[in-house]
């Protein structure tokens, strides 16, 4: 304002109009900003909490050398407190049907969060373990030791209200046959298929065999019976093992390692915007690839001396022993983000995480898919103890990759121990 | 080349281009574009593609000074007397080609979330091109008040259409069984829709106070050259941070210097004298982004999509603008104009690709294809509208062929 203009009435309510409109303008930049959706802020929260009893411990690691299987069927939803063998839990009647294998937790409900009492978690709401991997498979140690586990559920189990074990084979090829003689239902059968999504009978099937598990004359768990279309004869079950391959493809360790999702760049796109990568697609805080900077939409920079075409090449990349520049496209600029070197690439594999010298043993890197994560344990937190003994980058040096070992973790002021299955 | 030397060559080629153009009279923007392809990754790989992508912040300023000159279209006393015509055209417009576009692509064989999101891109006309087009003929009167304001809004519309289609598109598919609650995509969709509009506009109206207030106080042709970059680049900087609509915010900045006094105006006059060469920079390489190749992906969906878009652009506007005060020339002319297609389309199908990776591959295709052919004849057919208008001051440029072409007015 010029003070000619200011000194009349005029001009004075103008410069009030003007003051009142810049303040309802700050005031919609704040309100936008406070009101913003958590869905834009890409952010993760979970919450989940172990606590293992020193008794209890001798008696998970009895079980964990075993190939352990339990497994729930909302067919018996109010009863369903079948339970994890390594730490037992009670599964509300959410969850229809849940098998286990290798460390691994495989739910039939897929693209549903898990609910909060699946994992013994004390706080309300539900444990949204969806986004980190996108599939049905979640670290069986997440769950609370509420019950005494079993070694070996399937010797124990009593089939009720039709569901039953069922014998099968399965090829090299993954051509599954069901051993004659096996049951589903009352109903004496036999059949063969592959894929295991589809597997036709040669009589109609119950629709009372859903929950039924699949095993092979070894004992090891094939799959969970998911649906019976009766008419067709036709039993869906799920491959565990290939869900369980899916979660932990190099896709799925990008996510819960470092918290970064990928797609490959459109093909449209690569050539219009002569761009060469890995499309960004979501980013979770807390997590190391937020860290560092990248955001989605950024598209990761293929080069002749460093191609990134797949999730396999970016992880290769991360998990560099140097620490590495990135280049990235952002809003048409290639800029560098860099990443720290990971240290323990034989830690982070076997046991999902990583440590600095600092204060003794600090932890960091934690993957999320991981035992300790699941555990409530976070990057930062103090490793005290190894079985008993005190954390030190010899002992951790040391450490059995293939053997279930147990974690004393300080969180805040606590003490926590963790069961870690590799 | 590093990027220095690429810059250096970018603007000596534009100005190469820029006398080339002139003898076969075609609009220098389009010779820039051309200069672009020519130079780009698509055809002789002088400038290769990470020199183009570090330079991408030239086109960010660039784009912004062009939005910020447009937004001086809603200065009060002028929008009072164009308002009213340009209101109407634009809607017009964005109605009919939306629906007509929506229709096609549904008929084409798309799915109806598919066709209504190629609807909303395809509302767009491009501001960059048709205010170089402008600028290069000094054009003025009636017709180019009418095209400025009536892009301006038509940005305006589509970034509106699109916000809102792509929230009901992701909330239709959400009953699908994403792993996202309904009610939380509503609430994003909404949420996106108002702060992209008034969230903008906001931050736009801010830095427009800050430019305007500090204009009073500054004498010098440097020193205002140095306020209105400053303001440009926080407002294009604040607004990717905040996530906002760098259009609306740009032309917000606009439109409020142009509203806050006489002297806040004298911005616009400067800014006219001392921004080309950033132009120049920005087309180059907006040519030297376009694929050639794309061509091939066109498809009989891309022709479609080329054909009812032209075709809805002019029927409606034709008859929108009967209804203008608009002399009959310039209203005969004033459907030439809106064809440009770019900047904001780009910018759409690159924001489809993060929001609806889904179903945005095919849109991507048919969209971009469709755009390199809109860019290379949008400002050759701007430029003919604004000749044949007679709104173009640039004597020299006007050939005894051309007045010869005009139409007589009876």
């Amino acid at each position: 304002m010029t003070p000619q203009i200011a000194k009349t009435p005029e001009a004075a309510s103008h410069k009030k109009r003007l003051i009142f409109s810049a303040v309802v303008a700050v005031l919609i930049l704040v309100l936008g900003t406070v009101f913003r959706p958590a869905s834009l802020r890409t952010s993760l929260k979970t919450e989940s909490e172990v606590t293992v009893s020193q008794a209890e411990i001798e008696q998970i690691r009895k079980i964990a050398s075993n190939t352990a299987i339990s497994f729930v069927s909302g067919r018996f939803a109010g009863a369903a407190q079948i339970v994890d063998p390594y730490l037992g839990v009670f599964l509300g009647s959410h969850m229809p049907f849940v098998a286990w294998k290798n460390g691994m937790a495989v739910s039939a409900m897929p693209n549903q969060p898990l609910p909060a009492e699946a994992f013994g978690v004390t706080s309300s709401g539900p444990v949204n373990m969806q986004p980190i991997l996108n599939s049905s498979a979640f670290p069986i140690a997440a769950f609370k030791s509420d019950q005494l586990a079993v070694p070996n559920i399937a010797l124990n189990w009593t089939p009720t209200d039709g569901a039953s074990v069922i014998l099968a084979t399965r090829s090299s090829e993954g051509k599954v046959s069901f051993v004659p003689g096996s049951f589903i239902g009352a109903e004496p059968f036999s059949c063969s298929g592959t894929p295991l999504e589809e597997l036709r009978t040669t009589v109609p099937v119950s629709a009372r065999s859903i929950g039924s598990v699949l095993f092979d004359t070894n004992g090891t768990l094939l799959g969970l019976v998911v649906s019976c279309r009766q008419s067709a004869a036709i039993i869906s079950a799920l491959d565990i093992d290939g869900i369980i391959k899916k979660a932990t493809s190099a896709e799925a360790t990008l996510r819960a390692r470092y918290g970064i999702a990928s797609s490959p760049v459109p093909q449209v796109s690569k050539k219009f915007f002569d761009v060469d990568g890995l499309l960004v697609t979501n980013i979770w805080k807390g997590l190391p690839a937020a860290d560092a900077g990248f955001l989605p939409g950024d598209i990761i920079l293929s080069s002749k001396k460093q191609p990134i075409a797949t999730p396999a090449d970016l992880l290769q990349l991360l998990q560099s022993s140097s620490t590495t520049s990135i280049p990235i496209r952002r809003f048409g600029r290639r800029i560098y983000l860099h990443f720290p070197p990971a240290k323990n690439a034989k830690l982070l594999d076997a046991f999902g995480f990583d440590y600095r010298r600092e204060e003794g043993v600090t932890l960091e890197n934690l993957d999320v898919r991981g035992t300790l994560y699941a555990a409530g344990v976070r990057n930062g937190d103090r490793l005290l103890q190894v079985d008993g003994q005190a954390a030190s980058p010899a002992l951790l040096a040391r450490l059995a990759p293939s053997v279930p070992h147990y974690f004393t973790v300080q969180i805040g002021n606590r003490l926590k121990g963790v069961f870690v299955t590799p | 080349m590093n990027q220095l030397a690429s810059l250096g060559f970018i603007l000596l080629l534009a100005l190469v281009a820029g006398h080339l153009v002139k003898w076969v009279r075609v609009p220098e923007v389009t010779g820039y574009i051309l200069m672009g392809v020519l130079i780009g990754p698509s055809v002789l790989s002088l400038v290769s593609g990470s020199n183009l992508a570090a330079l991408g912040i030239f086109s960010d300023v660039a784009l912004g000074l062009i939005l910020f000159s447009i937004g001086s279209i809603f200065e009060v006393n002028k929008f009072r007397h164009i308002g009213r015509d340009v209101i109407r055209v634009a809607v017009t417009d964005a109605v009919a080609t939306f629906l007509a576009m929506l229709m096609v692509m549904k008929f084409a064989g798309q799915s109806w979330q598919a066709s209504a999101i190629i609807a909303a891109i395809a509302i767009e006309t491009a501001a960059a091109s048709t205010l170089m087009v402008i600028r290069e003929l000094n054009a003025e009167g009636p017709l180019t008040d009418a095209i400025t304001g009536t892009i301006a809004l038509n940005n305006v519309i589509c970034l509106t259409t699109f916000t809102l289609v792509v929230g009901l598109v992701r909330y239709s598919l959400s009953a699908n069984g994403t792993t996202v609650a309904g009610s939380t995509i509503a609430y994003e969709a909404v949420y996106r829709f108002f702060w992209q509009i008034l969230g903008s506009a906001a931050l736009g109206y801010l830095v427009g106070l800050l430019l305007g207030a500090w204009s009073e106080h500054v004498h010098e042709q440097g020193e205002i050259l140095i306020l209105l970059i400053g303001c440009v680049l926080l407002t294009v900087g604040l607004a990717l941070v905040l996530h906002l609509s760098t259009l609306v915010a740009s032309l917000a900045v606009g439109a409020t210097a142009a509203n806050y006094s006489e002297t806040s105006r004298r911005v616009f006059r400067i800014q006219s004298r001392t921004d080309p060469p950033f132009y120049a920079i920005f087309f180059v390489l907006a040519g030297a982004n376009l694929h050639i190749s794309l061509l091939k992906t066109l498809g009989i969906v891309g022709i479609f999509y080329f054909l009812t878009r032209g075709a809805s652009k002019v029927i409606s506007i034709a008859l929108s603008a009967r209804r203008t005060s608009l002399s009959p020339r310039a209203r005969s002319n004033f459907p030439l104009a809106m064809f440009s297609h770019a900047g904001l389309a780009i910018g759409l199908v690159l924001t489809l690709e993060r929001r609806l990776p889904e179903i945005a591959a095919p849109i991507t295709t048919i969209v971009l294809s469709s755009v390199l052919i809109y860019e290379l004849i949008g400002p050759l057919t701007t430029k003919f509208a604004l000749l044949r208008a007679g709104e173009a001051q640039q004597s020299l440029d006007i050939q005894p062929a051309d007045l010869a072409a005009e139409p007589r007015e009876s």
